[in-house]
């Protein structure tokens, strides 16, 4: 176990280090002259030359990399254009909002999308199955986005439910109820048709037909039997699921204007601050990573037949 | 059916060739035949094509230009006027035809999905298919690069690319092709991985095909299914990815309309004037559910044998 988890650990970093490479090539390397991206439009060159100097323009790319790689290790993302504080300490700052968010969120995606693959297993070809599925093709196609801006129309402005948007820290989560239903509401479908489709290849099972025939009573062959071992395609698509909902919430931020993470980048973008978006682009993969290294232990965890390879 | 006994004791090499020529027109037909049969693909089919000729003679279809601001296009108090004889939709809040809006839109998003979806296939069957057939460190090295990607999330992946390069067409296009091979890459791969330990294969190598003439010649078109397959289904994700990004203000610019930047112009007056939200978004989701349908449709047609649990 021990040696699986360093083998991950070693995996993660190369991925960062990928990554950072990415990051470093679009912050550096792409624009023309980040100095003078740096010192804004109105500067004068001697202050963009002080600053190519400062920011150690005139040395080899490679020794540039390696600095970056190195700050990146000691979490220094580097400090905002616009603010000039550090990039970290903004990020975290703004990460309880996003983390809120992305609670609701994937909560809302296992509890609407759990209990509809376990009904349309079981009612399978009946009208439920048959409407649940019709419903999941349509929660698919919608931009979710667009959901949000449904769901602020009906469940805020129309029956005034909600608010209509905003952040008022984890002692208020109803300010979290629309943002993660409108991810709910969209991811969820992929969990239910997962499932379902799972939980059918095992009611099939020789082990069904013979806990049924010892006469177990149906809900306890589905809950001990069907639903446990069911679990496994679930368990790693939630994995997959993160990276995919984490970048649907920063859309979805700025929608419901809650200032997390997703927000605090897309306002960068519109002041050309690079290096806040380059390092919410890190923090995120770093944070990715995280989650799939700890899906992957419980998936080890929950189905020990899993060989570890 | 086509007699193989006959073919197979044919000496003539042509005529062999024209027996596999004729088997294979009824393989595409079979698919074809089974595809009508369902009826939701045939209804997304439908949507598709409406869609394609709407996106094509849009400038003829459009009762107005999109960008025009008319001045009986803003009620006296600054709102958009409801639908009318002369704006079947309404307007926007800056007066413009939304009908117009919509459907040029439509040229927007349809032509940037598929122009993006194009480019995809090409990092994903050129590394999938390496991948796949030469193992090894390549093999390693390729598909971890595959998770890598995989591993970003895409949104702000997008928004690294866009904040350096200029947002725009182009660049949206060019961000879409960089990010959505990955998945088509990975199945490719899992396909190649049987494909090459079949005997026509090993009868390629035999016969002294190059490694190359193997993979394209002998292996590629067996992946036909698969690419279609998963082509189709992308392009729904595509468009989602597109809107998402044009409605952020990252994507296509104004004031060339496209269905998501059309929802963030219609978001100022969404209370007094619901439908401007409302219209883009029904329209972009029956576009991506008539892809997703087509694209089942076709998952089960090539694949008859191992059809979705229903």
């Amino acid at each position: 176990m021990s040696r699986y988890v360093i083998r991950r650990l070693l995996w993660m970093i190369i991925v960062i280090l990928c990554v950072s490479l990415i990051t470093f090539v679009l912050s550096y390397i792409v624009p023309a002259d980040p100095a003078q991206l740096m010192a804004g439009p109105r500067s004068t060159p001697e202050i963009v030359a002080r600053i190519r100097h400062e920011m150690g323009l005139d040395r080899p790319l490679y020794l540039q990399y390696a600095t970056y790689v190195w700050n990146v290790a000691h979490g220094d993302l580097g400090d905002s254009f616009i603010t000039r504080r550090s990039v970290l300490v903004s990020i975290l700052e703004r990460f309880p909002a996003t983390a809120l968010l992305a609670v609701f969120g994937l909560g809302f995606e296992l509890l609407i999308g759990i209990p509809t693959g376990v009904i349309s297993a079981i009612r399978r070809g009946g009208v439920m199955d048959r409407s649940l599925m019709v419903a999941s093709v349509l929660g698919v196609a919608a931009p979710a986005f667009w959901v949000g801006l449904i769901l602020i129309y009906v469940f805020a402005y129309k029956l005034g439910w909600f608010p209509l948007g905003g952040y008022e820290g984890w002692g208020h989560p109803i300010y979290a109820v629309l943002p993660g239903l409108t991810i709910g509401l969209t991811g969820a479908a992929w969990y239910a048709r997962l499932l379902r489709s799972s939980m059918l290849d095992i009611l099939g099972a020789d082990f069904v037909r013979a806990s049924r025939a010892k006469g177990l009573p149906e809900h306890l062959v589905i809950r001990r039997h069907v639903l446990r071992n069911a679990w496994g395609p679930v368990v790693t698509f939630f994995g997959i699921d993160f990276a995919y909902a984490f970048g649907g919430i920063l859309i979805i931020e700025i929608v419901f204007s809650v200032p997390g993470i997703g927000w605090q980048a897309w306002v960068a973008i519109q002041n050309n601050d690079v290096p806040l978006v380059m390092g919410t682009v890190l923090f995120a993969t770093f944070l990715v990573c995280i989650t799939n290294l700890a899906v992957d232990i419980a998936y080890t965890w929950l189905d020990p037949r899993i060989k570890r390879n | 059916m086509v007699n193989r006994e006959f073919a197979e004791t044919e000496s003539d090499g042509a005529w062999t060739a024209e027996v596999a020529a004729v088997e294979r027109r009824r393989a595409w037909q079979e698919v074809w035949r089974r595809l009508r049969q369902d009826r939701f693909a045939m209804a997304g089919l439908v949507v598709i094509c409406a869609l394609t000729v709407v996106a094509i003679f849009g400038p003829w279809i459009a009762p107005h230009d999109p960008t025009t601001q008319f001045r009986d296009g803003l009620r006296i108090d600054g709102l958009p006027v409801g639908p009318s004889s002369k704006f079947l939709l309404g307007t926007d809040s800056l007066g413009r035809d939304l009908l117009s809006r919509l459907i040029y839109g439509a040229r927007v998003s349809l032509l940037v999905a598929v122009v993006a979806r194009a480019l995809t296939l090409i990092p994903a069957v050129v590394l999938g298919l390496v991948a796949g057939f030469a193992g090894g460190k390549t093999e390693t090295l390729i598909m971890r690069f595959t998770d890598v990607m995989m591993a970003f999330p895409i949104y702000l992946l997008a928004m690294a690319l866009v904040v350096v390069l200029n947002p725009g067409l182009t660049t949206l296009v060019g961000v879409i092709a960089l990010i959505f091979w990955t998945s088509l890459a990975r199945v490719l791969h899992g396909e190649v991985l049987s494909i090459k330990e079949s005997q026509f294969v090993t009868a390629a190598r035999l016969g002294g095909c190059s490694n190359a003439r193997i993979l394209f010649r002998h292996i590629l078109p067996h992946l036909a299914a698969p690419i279609i397959v998963y082509t189709t289904l992308g392009l729904g994700n595509i468009i989602l990815f597109e809107a998402a990004m044009s409605y952020i203000g990252l994507g296509i610019q104004p004031p060339t309309p496209s269905w998501g930047n059309m929802i963030a112009v219609g978001q100022k007056f969404y209370m007094a004037a619901p439908l401007l939200v409302v219209v883009p978004g029904v329209v972009m989701m029956a576009t991506v559910l008539a892809f997703n349908l087509v694209g089942d449709g076709l998952r089960d047609a090539f694949d008859p044998l191992q059809r979705r649990v229903r």
